[in-house]
């Protein structure tokens, strides 16, 4: 893992290059102009994805040590995470949307690894994710609570899982406004 | 009337009896809150121990001796009433002395992945009455 973090920093030094470009002063031509808005709009878009590959990058280090520690001498066999689970488990990570806030991960018996999304006691949203794709889940919010099984493709969120984290962390809800 | 276990205590869980949860992960707790994980079953059933917080010293032995080979980080307190307000049970289940088990949980065994999140549920239920106290050696 320790690749993931170097290849972010390598990317970061190539745009570098760009700072000049991005710090012209105003005595220039309207292609110099251009070149310029071009070049701070890509150290943007890179600055953006650094700071997400970051994130994600120390998402992906814990989650191997949750795989590690459920692998450790004393702990129930049959609670040892396999590679497939992890693999499925780091999708369900970088597919992860930018607005949403990364979870707490754990070990869960029968090698599965518990994503929670924790605002309170009476306010959880948690996923399990184990060797297959279809992923249980479920939420506590108040007096409302529930629970069911969404199917992952391994490339993109089930929306009944993502329109639930939103709801638990309060992404996207309308602001509230006093009448 | 209920009759005594070789712990001394009586063979029937009363609502109002202290129950134990052992942790020994730092991940079992998300700042002072008890994570529903702790209480997930394995192989049908959760382990707790009848006991409250004091005294403290004999709540640690038996954490001590539930440990193993683990390090013991702390407790997850509750009582008797909210495993049954999750649709839950629990059961003496000695020796060792206080030891007990909570059952009742989902099995569909053809629906695995159904059953897990009805566990869940459950557990995230029992996990909102549960109080964490930690373990200072």
């Amino acid at each position: 893992m320790p690749l993931l973090s170097e290849r972010a920093a390598t990317v970061a030094a190539g745009y570098s290059s760009l700072l000049p470009a991005t710090h012209a002063r105003s005595a220039i031509s309207q292609e110099a102009r251009l070149v310029q808005e071009r070049a701070s709009a890509v150290m943007e878009s890179g600055e953006r994805s650094i700071a997400l590959f970051g994130g994600k990058s120390k998402e992906l280090r814990e989650l191997w040590a949750v795989f590690d520690e459920s692998r450790e001498e004393g702990a129930d066999e049959s609670d040892a995470i396999s590679y497939h689970a992890l693999d499925i488990a780091s999708d369900f990570i970088r597919a992860l949307p930018d607005d949403v806030p990364l979870p707490e991960l754990a070990g869960e018996p029968g090698g599965y690894v518990s994503m929670d999304w924790i605002m309170g006691r009476s306010r959880v949203f948690s996923v399990s994710v184990g060797p297959r794709q279809r992923l249980p889940y479920a939420w506590l919010d108040g007096a409302d609570q529930g629970h069911a099984v969404a199917f992952f493709d391994r490339s993109s969120v089930p929306p009944r899982i993502l329109d639930g984290i939103r709801r638990t962390v309060g992404v996207g809800k309308p602001p509230f406004r006093a009448s | 009337m209920s009759e005594s276990l070789p712990s001394g205590l009586p063979s029937t869980v009363r609502d109002e009896e202290d129950l134990a949860r052992f942790l020994f992960s730092r991940r079992d707790l998300s700042g002072h809150i008890v994570k529903h994980g702790v209480f997930m079953p394995r192989h049908g059933e959760t382990s707790v121990f009848r006991h409250g917080k004091a005294p403290g010293e004999t709540l640690w032995e038996l954490g001590r001796l539930a440990a193993g080979g683990r390090s013991l980080r702390g407790a997850a307190m509750f009582k008797a009433r909210s495993v049954r307000a999750a649709a839950l049970d629990v059961n003496p289940d000695e020796p060792p002395p206080r030891h007990a088990v909570i059952v009742g949980w989902a099995t569909i065994s053809s629906h695995p992945e159904l059953a897990r999140s009805q566990d869940k549920e459950k557990a995230m239920k029992l996990a909102e009455s549960a109080e964490a106290i930690r373990y200072t050696s």
